[in-house]
């Protein structure tokens, strides 16, 4: 059968490399910026943030693929219950904890992980489950570089999200508190801001981005109840390469992952890809220990 | 009071005469332990063959067991996990005390498995595992204790690189997933094809779901085939990308579960994957249809390659114990096995060699009109 698709040449593979490495980044950049988030206002670190992502497709799957709603309602109905669940998830696991031990917060948000994944398997069995829109299936091709219009939505919808968190944190009242609670939660509780209320709101938010991130890229895969847990390892990598607790350090750093890793496949190998990734980590702590955004503590 | 303590000592004496002796051994059940991957990114494989056993069990208790005994199983999650595999196969053989094991769904496990299993003495029947060193290891020189009832990946991988792939491609690009099945398959597949430039050789973790920049890269090295060693999820997500970055023309070979309606059922289209072609031990088939309905009525889902294979490896069991004259334990159901002559419809022929192997044919399919054909049959003794 002859051959159709043209040979490309380097300064095209660069490019659609760029553009995989870009979507990976993505996907990274909306797991990862909700757990920097977490971390920075409340100090705690949720184990349990990448099965967030898995309810949230399954979810969007139940929305979109079984109740048949429209994709942007199926997508958005997505979101406000991954913010409603965080909250709850906050209140249920989190709460209890947010004054123990490191110790007793790690098992806590494991032991919720390993819950989510079997309570997932119980529901919607192993099979994988899919739900894709008719975007995934449309290409946009210009030479030999090809990509589907679902993917360019997901990169465009997320730098758009990370533009209005920006604002949000940034320019509202809210978010100011979000970034005080961050600096210091004892100094905020003294002067009458209701760090209880913030904690929910922040995890709240935390898996609303989360709750975005499946209804942008479930389309584009299958939803099985182990997808998280790769993601996870890459989103910690992703939240210490950026400096715990910031969230614009967390967004860079995950594009960088994900372009770093493109790149890697390409002109080396992907049984590398983990290994090299973990090398541009450490390379980046090396060179600043705080994380690309992190300020230096003295002791 | 001296007759009173007589009555008290007859009583208890009489009582435990009474728990002794062979007909409580015929009342216990007779315990077959599941060592698949019940978690992690090939939790589906386990659930699958624990599904399949489990239909099997249930209809023959449902026949009145075996000798009166009923049938239980006892779950051991080994997580595709060679390390996790060792602790929980010996918990199922210490602390559940399993008679029998089908297992273990994932060729590292198994090969790390089998010293436990010979320790402990309780036969292991594998119904997915591909990896030659399997039968290598088993049987006469090497494990008493391990069988295997799907084809190894010798037997198959020869045939189909010989009679198809060596005969249509001259340049091939491998993706393989990164296990002993994955890059054990990947060794005979450029062993056995000399006369073919393998471009590109890449490897990938199970439940790996973006596949991208790999496709670019091999796509930019434009070979005439692609070989896909993997199972359903990952070969839809494979191919459903590689449309996406705009790989056309090319032909897919797989082995492994890339050729199979289940693959099919998780593409957009089920026609992207049309001129693939694999190499199979089990295929659906006209003896597989009562099975399918069955298995759907059961449980709410469609028969799939692995959960046929879990009911025939349990049916495989099942017939080595109706065969057995006295007491039904691990010992006697491993004799038992050694001696199995028998025809396993959907299967065919199941007869142990001395590496404790089945041959039977293996089947070469292809996906034309968007659904699974069976190309050929082809004998593996």
């Amino acid at each position: 059968m002859p051959r159709c698709s043209p040979e490309p040449d380097d300064s095209m593979v660069i490019l659609e490399q760029l553009a995989n490495g870009l979507s990976l980044g993505a996907l990274y950049a909306l797991v990862a910026a909700g757990l920097a988030m977490i971390f920075g206002v409340l100090e705690i670190v949720n184990f349990a943030h990448g099965e967030f992502l898995m309810i949230a497709s399954y979810l969007f799957f139940s929305l979109y693929a079984m109740a048949g709603l429209a994709y942007p309602l199926a997508a958005i109905a997505t979101v406000v219950l991954m913010a409603l669940f965080g909250a709850l998830f906050e209140m249920l696991v989190i709460r209890p904890v947010v004054h123990r031990s490191w110790q007793t917060q790690l098992v806590a948000t494991l032991g919720a992980s390993v819950l989510l994944i079997n309570a997932a398997i119980l529901l919607f069995g192993t099979f994988p489950k899919r739900a894709p829109t008719p975007l995934a299936a449309q290409l946009l091709v210009m030479g030999t570089v090809s990509v589907s219009y679902q993917r360019i939505l997901l990169l465009v919808v997320t730098l758009g999200a990370f533009f209005v968190l920006h604002l949000f944190v940034h320019g509202t009242k809210l978010g100011k508190a979000m970034r005080a609670v961050s600096q210091n939660r004892e100094a905020c509780v003294a002067v009458g801001i209701d760090a209880q209320r913030v904690a929910i709101i922040t995890f709240a938010l935390g898996s609303a981005l989360v709750g975005l991130g499946a209804g942008l890229n479930a389309p584009l895969g299958n939803i099985t109840p182990t997808m998280g847990i790769l993601l996870t390892i890459k989103a910690f990598a992703v939240v210490i390469m950026g400096g715990f607790g910031r969230v614009n350090g967390a967004i860079v750093s995950a594009f960088i992952l994900g372009v770093a890793e493109a790149f890697i496949v390409q002109y080396f190998s992907s049984a590398y890809v983990d290994a090299f990734s973990f090398l541009v980590m450490l390379g980046v702590l090396l060179l600043r220990p705080q994380g690309l955004f992190g300020r230096r503590v003295g002791i | 009071m001296r007759n009173r303590w007589l009555i008290l000592i007859v009583s208890m004496t009489l009582a435990v005469l009474a728990q002794a002796g062979p007909a409580s051994s015929q009342q216990s059940p007779i315990k077959i332990g599941l060592d698949v991957p019940a978690s992690g990114g090939d939790a589906f494989e386990g659930h699958e063959i624990s599904q399949g056993a489990q239909l099997a069990f249930e209809e023959q208790n449902a026949a009145g067991g075996i000798g009166g005994r009923r049938l239980e199983t006892a779950l051991g999650d080994n997580q595709c996990d060679p390390a996790v595999g060792v602790n929980s196969v010996r918990r199922l053989i210490t602390v559940d005390q399993v008679d029998a094991m089908i297992g273990s769904g994932c060729s590292s496990v198994t090969l790390a498995v089998m010293p436990i299993l010979q320790q402990g003495g309780v036969p292991s029947l594998d119904v997915t595992a591909t990896n030659p060193k399997i039968t290598e290891q088993s049987g006469v020189g090497g494990n008493p204790w391990k069988f295997r009832l799907n084809l190894n990946d010798e037997l198959m991988v020869t045939v189909f690189a010989r009679r198809v792939i060596a005969k249509e491609v001259k340049s091939l690009a491998i993706f393989a997933v990164q296990t002993d099945y994955g890059r054990g398959a990947a060794e005979i597949f450029k062993r056995e094809l000399p006369g073919v430039r393998v471009v590109s050789e890449e490897y990938y973790p199970i439940g790996q779901a973006e596949f991208r920049p790999i496709l670019t890269r091999t796509k930019s090295l434009n070979p005439e085939g692609f070989l896909l060693i993997a199972d359903y999820p990952e070969a839809a997500q494979i191919i459903s990308q590689a449309r996406e970055v705009g790989m056309s023309g090319f032909k897919v070979y797989g082995r492994g579960t890339v050729v199979t309606p289940e693959m099919l059922k998780l593409l957009q289209n089920a026609c992207w994957a049309n001129g693939a072609k694999e190499a199979n031990f089990w295929a659906p088939n006209e003896a597989t249809k009562d099975l399918a309905n069955r298995y759907q009525a059961r449980f709410k889902e469609p028969l799939t390659r692995t959960s046929g294979m879990g009911y025939l490896g349990a049916q495989t069991l099942l017939q080595a114990m109706k065969t057995i004259q006295g007491d039904i334990n691990a010992k006697s159901i491993r004799d038992a096995m050694e001696k199995l002559d028998f025809n396993l419809p959907g299967l065919g022929q199941v007869k142990f060699d001395d590496h404790h192997q089945v041959h039977y044919p293996m089947y070469i399919l292809s996906v034309q009109n968007c659904q699974v054909n069976i190309l050929e049959t082809v004998p593996t003794n």
